[in-house]
């Protein structure tokens, strides 16, 4: 099985009063082709600190990081920019719609930053249809729902199809029916359309759906499991 | 819950700063109009009153009781409104209720009596004279005695009275100390011949001293005696000695004069004025400073109207800063508010919070607002034009109970203001809230059309006002000020020109946006949604910027052209820097008796003249005889005008010394000159003559001119070789008095003639010698005093500008547009660094989103400047044309209430380039900065932050 992404020993510290601290302490993951990865971990333990830095928006202190082929801890600003606009797509915890842009403006705008070569109507469309919202494509963010404006972040997410989704915590606002809703989505695409998804969450609910679950302890890897049968979102009880 | 309040405060210390700085101007600047209101009315009615005293020569505060005493008008008028003279001092005192600074009784006989002096003279004519017996009170105290020895209490026992008299009496009369004079007629109560000795010749100890109500010295026929003996020899309770008049003199300090006994003190003059004539004819009433008070009541009224007009905008301005910084701040504690309301707190509970909290800044402001007030006053005594200040002795300035009146008005105003927004929060919930969040109209005013309601309005005041600009002329003229209606109307102007505006900018920007809508860079894109989409978080800022800048360069435009057009219309009217006529020989006083068959005036040498140009080279640009001559006819075939003004110059000297400023008429001065100096019996003539006797180039009229005596001095035949509309020193219209005694306009028309050809007609007459002087001309008046130059007449152009300067009317409009126009600056500069600063503080999670995408740092910066340019600059660039406008359009009639009656140039709007310059770049360094700080705001902000990714 191919990577999509690897690190080797990859470490991140942060000055503060009286030194430095160690939010990374050297993290080898891999990440297999159209799998869909769940970080755990408590607070602080780090996740987000290496998410950062394999989702090309932090360069690490030290290491490797090798996504689709390519070493990104190298990168300048410029190029984890580029690398951010083609070939990742971002879902946030809280609702990160542009609000001055309707649902289609928002899926289409990460279409116009990607610079897509397609067409854009179709491909916004699409997406939207993807997500279940083809018919609110005019509608204003704050004429969604809480859940509907996160299924249209995921619509931009993956709008110029990127190799790979972050999300981060994308339930943790929501209530269950719509994070059922949300995580249907997410797990379809990564099925259906083999896009490679990694998330962080608290909910170990969550984790039963994931090829692999990794648990960050203290800046380290606590514990790593491959989970040979995935459960469907309608297999789990929330 | 005070504690609760001031975290709530402290949290947000930037903004409550903003409205802390806003609250503390409005009471400032409001509590500063009485009191510089006051002050300067009080230094101009001290100086008003400087003035009466170098007029006249006397103390300008005097209540003067006049008593003219003879035997015949006690027995007619018997008893008097007075209990007897001795009470009239006391009771004036108490009348007026101040305490004067001098009290003095003259008395003295009405009329001069005969006299001879006992002791043998040459001629009989050379021992007789005349004298006026008389009395001062405290006269010991006021003089010393020069020669021989004060006067005694008693008339010796031979019944010879004692008297001294001062040094002119003295030398006039060669008397000698202890001489005997003998009263011819005059006798005392008892009938006794009167005789009187010379003991003492005295000499005024401070002839400046209030004491001396009339000059020591013009007591010439005056023989003072002791009072006691005056009053004892010459009146009684039944008789009098001849005619007498005693003369009781209240003086007051006239420098310590308050504006507010100005009323109480015409009052009391009136009801002394008015009982003394209704009961009783003895005494009479008189004040000195009547004049002088009632037309300093005339200009305080116009004074302090302006004061107000010029006041008005600018307290809006900070009304509506303060309210658009709360509503800020109330709209980023919209959330809190939501929250606390949905948790049961009551809405009175939650207006309470924000009330108290306005009156915690309340209380500030006006703890700095009113010394702010204070300092204000001075900076506006000592403007001297738009944006220029000068070191002037300070003004007195104080706090007076109106002004704290007008301070907490001003505050309790801010308190509402500050509150006022919480009112539109405080009545939903939080889910109302959100629900509200999504509706999205355009605002009531907008659905409305108030905006094109409000412009509509503005503009038929101007057209109102433009088509009866001449009744607005009269009106000046007849002391009105400055209409509060036509400057309201300029205000309302620029207000509704800056609510249109809102309208046009999401209409523009979408314009755009769609125009390239395929094309844009994610940048542009993005930008213009938000423009277009969000226009009504930016609709208060916008209309401030607007306003502010349109307020700014019309304010500095009014300024401009009232500073410029007064002076231009001095040096005008005066035609040259410093015009001297010296006092001529002359032999009109027996001329003028009969005395003389022929008058004769004997020029003075000119010479002089010449050699002080010659060693002043550089200061003296040009100089000339120029003769003004104003007893003059002029004849045409239609008629003969009277009153006419006839000049008489050099050409070429006169080119080079008058003023003429550039632009009015289409014409250069010069070539009318020049026609004048090839045609030997030429004449240039004011146009209204030309027009009045359908006269051209080439034809001829007559001049007639007239002695001081009124006859006819001789008849000359001019050619007329250049019309012109204007003339350095002539004014095209003089006012007449007409018969139901109000001022009307008459035409009055110029011929300018060679000197040369006039002195071949007629005898020399005393001409005027212009000079144009560059920079100072304290030099002359050295050169006037080192040579004795008796000076029948000087105009210093210099000191006349200077005075313009003083003149609180001028200086109050140039200090009140000063500080608006500084205070405006000041306002866009903290209004939009907040709205800017506060906007992108609110936009960080979008930020960070656009960060996430892909989007680098350049391009999020070209997005803001993209939003700047639609947001900022083009209300600023908007906000100057309407301005450039609104001066265009209502400067002309606002400096109509600055014209005097006679405006012969055309009035001309001014604007200045450095004003121009000064808003320019203020408001240039005001983007950068904020671009600026937007940056290192923007740099500051980490994506994983903002988007609070995790919880790390």
């Amino acid at each position: 099985m191919s990577e999509i992404l690897k690190t080797e020993n990859v470490k991140r510290s942060f000055p503060v009063a009286g030194g430095t601290f160690w939010a990374l302490k050297g993290i080898d993951i891999t990440v297999p082709e159209s799998s869909l990865t769940i970080l755990k971990g408590r607070s602080g333990s780090g996740k987000t600190t290496l998410l950062n830095i394999m989702g090309a928006l932090d360069p690490p202190t030290s290491g490797k990081v090798v996504f689709d082929g390519e070493d990104i801890s190298k990168a300048g600003d410029g190029g984890r920019e580029k690398i951010r606009r083609k070939k990742i797509g971002y879902i946030f915890q809280s609702v990160a719609l542009i609000p001055v842009m309707s649902a289609y403006e928002n899926v289409e705008y990460a279409l116009r930053l990607a610079n897509y070569k397609g067409n854009y109507k179709e491909r916004v469309m699409e997406c939207l249809k993807m997500v279940g919202l083809s018919k609110r494509a005019s509608h204003m963010p704050q004429e969604l729902s809480g859940g509907e404006q996160q299924r249209v972040a995921i619509a931009r997410a993956i709008a110029h199809k990127p190799k790979i989704i972050f999300a981060d915590e994308p339930t943790g606002a929501l209530d269950v029916e719509m994070s059922i809703q949300v995580m249907k989505v997410l797990k379809r695409l990564n099925a259906e359309q083999r896009t490679n998804v990694i998330i962080i969450t608290h909910n170990p609910v969550i984790a039963e759906m994931a090829h692999k679950v990794i648990t960050i302890k203290n800046g380290m890897i606590a514990e790593e499991r491959i989970n040979e049968n995935p459960k469907s979102v309608e297999m789990i009880e929330w | 819950m005070l504690r609760f309040i001031l975290r709530k405060l402290l949290n947000k210390k930037w903004l409550i700063l903003c409205i802390l700085i806003g609250n503390v101007l409005l009471v400032g600047i409001a509590c500063c109009n009485p009191m510089y209101t006051r002050a300067a009315l009080q230094k101009m009615l001290t100086r008003n009153l400087d003035a009466a005293l170098q007029a006249n020569n006397r103390y300008p505060c005097m209540e003067i009781i006049t008593a003219k005493l003879s035997d015949t008008r006690l027995s007619k008028y018997g008893s008097s409104y007075f209990e007897n003279y001795h009470s009239v001092p006391e009771a004036v005192k108490k009348l007026y209720g101040m305490e004067p600074m001098d009290i003095v009784t003259l008395y003295a006989t009405s009329n001069a009596q005969d006299a001879k002096f006992e002791t043998q003279r040459a001629t009989e004519e050379s021992s007789s004279f005349e004298l006026k017996l008389a009395a001062l009170s405290n006269l010991e105290n006021n003089i010393e005695i020069i020669s021989g020895k004060m006067y005694s209490d008693q008339p010796d026992s031979e019944g010879v009275i004692d008297v001294i008299v001062n040094e002119t009496v003295y030398l006039s009369k060669d008397m000698v100390v202890g001489e005997i004079v003998q009263m011819k007629n005059y006798t005392n109560v008892k009938d006794e011949k009167v005789r009187i000795r010379i003991v003492g010749v005295f000499r005024a100890k401070d002839t400046q001293s209030s004491y001396w109500v009339k000059e020591p010295l013009r007591y010439d026929k005056e023989f003072f005696m002791a009072p006691a003996i005056f009053e004892e020899q010459f009146m009684s309770d039944t008789k009098i000695s001849g005619n007498i008049t005693v003369s009781w003199y209240t003086q007051f300090d006239y420098a310590d004069i308050d504006i507010d006994q100005v009323d109480k003190m015409l009052e009391v003059h009136e009801k002394l004025n008015g009982d003394i004539v209704g009961t009783d004819q003895l005494y009479i009433p008189q004040s000195t400073y009547q004049k002088v008070f009632l037309e300093f009541k005339d200009s305080s009224g116009r004074i302090s109207t302006t004061m107000w007009i010029l006041q008005v905008p600018i307290l809006v301005l900070l009304a509506v800063f303060v309210f658009m910084v709360s509503n800020q701040v109330i709209s980023i504690e919209a959330g809190e508010i939501a929250m606390l309301k949905s948790r049961g707190v009551s809405r009175m509970q939650l207006i309470g919070t924000y009330f108290i909290q306005s009156v915690i800044l309340a209380v500030i402001a006006l703890i700095f607002g009113i010394p702010l007030g204070y300092v204000l006053c001075h900076v506006f005594g000592s403007t001297n034009a738009f944006l220029e200040f000068v070191g002037r002795h300070a003004l007195q300035v104080r706090i007076t109970g109106t002004a704290l009146v007008y301070a907490f008005t001003a505050a309790f105003a801010g308190i509402l203001i500050m509150t006022l927004p919480v009112l539109k929060f405080a009545r939903y919930s939080i889910v109302e809230q959100k629900a509200n969040k999504r509706k999205s109209k355009n605002p009531m005013w907008q659905r409305m059309f108030l905006d094109f309601a409000l412009l509509a309005i503005a503009s038929y005041g101007f057209y109102n006002f433009n088509s009866q600009k001449d009744s607005l002329i009269q009106k000046v003229a007849d002391g009105a000020a400055l209409d509060p209606m036509l400057f309201l109307s300029a205000s309302l102007f620029i207000l509704s020109c800056a609510i249109c505006f809102l309208r046009v900018i999401p209409m523009l920007s979408y314009l755009i946006f769609m125009i390239g809508r395929k094309l844009w860079r994610p940048a542009f894109y993005a930008s213009f949604l938000q423009i277009t989409r969000d226009s009504r978080k930016q609709s208060f800022i916008t209309v401030f910027l607007v306003l502010t800048i349109a307020l700014g360069i019309f304010n500095a435009n009014i300024a401009r052209t009232v500073n410029e057009n007064e002076e231009i219309r001095t040096k005008y009217d005066n035609g040259t820097t410093v015009i001297l006529e010296e006092k001529w020989l002359n032999n009109e006083d027996s001329y003028g008796k009969g005395r003389a068959d022929k008058l004769f005036y004997s020029e003075p040498d000119y010479n002089k003249y010449a050699e002080l140009r010659d060693s002043n080279k550089d200061k003296i640009a040009g100089m000339t005889r120029v003769l003004v001559d104003k007893n003059v006819s002029f004849s045409t075939g239609i008629g003969t005008y009277n009153s006419c003004l006839l000049m008489a110059i050099h050409t070429k000297e006169f080119g080079n010394t008058a003023w003429m400023p550039e632009g009015y008429s289409a014409d250069h001065w010069y070539n009318a000159l020049n026609a004048l100096a090839v045609q030997p019996d030429g004449a240039i003539i004011s146009s209204n003559f030309a027009l009045a006797n359908e006269l051209a180039v080439g034809d001829t009229f007559s001049i007639n001119r007239f002695n001081f005596m009124g006859e006819n001095t001789g008849r000359m035949s001019l050619t007329v070789s250049a019309i012109v509309d204007y003339w350095p020193g002539y004014e095209n219209k003089t006012t007449v008095k007409t018969d139901d005694g109000k001022e009307s306009l008459e035409e009055r028309f110029l011929v300018v003639t060679s000197l040369e050809n006039l002195s071949r007609e007629y005898e020399a007459v005393p001409y005027q010698v212009w000079m144009n002087i560059k920079g100072d001309s304290g030099f002359l008046y050295d050169w006037i005093e080192e040579n004795k130059v008796r000076l029948a007449s000087m105009t210093d152009t210099v000191a006349d500008l200077q005075g313009i300067k003083n003149d609180p009317y001028f200086q109050i409009t140039n200090g009140m547009l000063t500080i608006t126009f500084i205070v405006v600056i000041l306002l866009c500069a903290i209004g939009f660094l907040i709205y800017w600063i506060t906007s992108i503080r609110s936009r960080e999670l979008i930020f960070g989103i656009y960060r996430a995408m892909g989007m680098s740092m350049r391009e999020l910066i070209t997005m803001l400047i993209n939003e700047h340019m639609f947001g900022s600059v083009l209300p600023i660039v908007f906000g100057a044309a309407v301005g450039i406008l609104a001066s265009k359009m209502f400067v002309p009639l606002i400096e109509i209430a600055y014209s005097p009656t006679v405006q012969t140039l055309p009035v001309r709007t001014f604007s200045s380039d450095a004003d121009m310059i000064r808003i320019g770049v203020v408001v240039a360094a005001m983007l950068i900065f904020c671009i600026t700080a937007i940056s290192v705001l923007l740099s500051k902000i980490k994506i994983n932050q903002a988007l609070k990714l995790g919880e790390d």
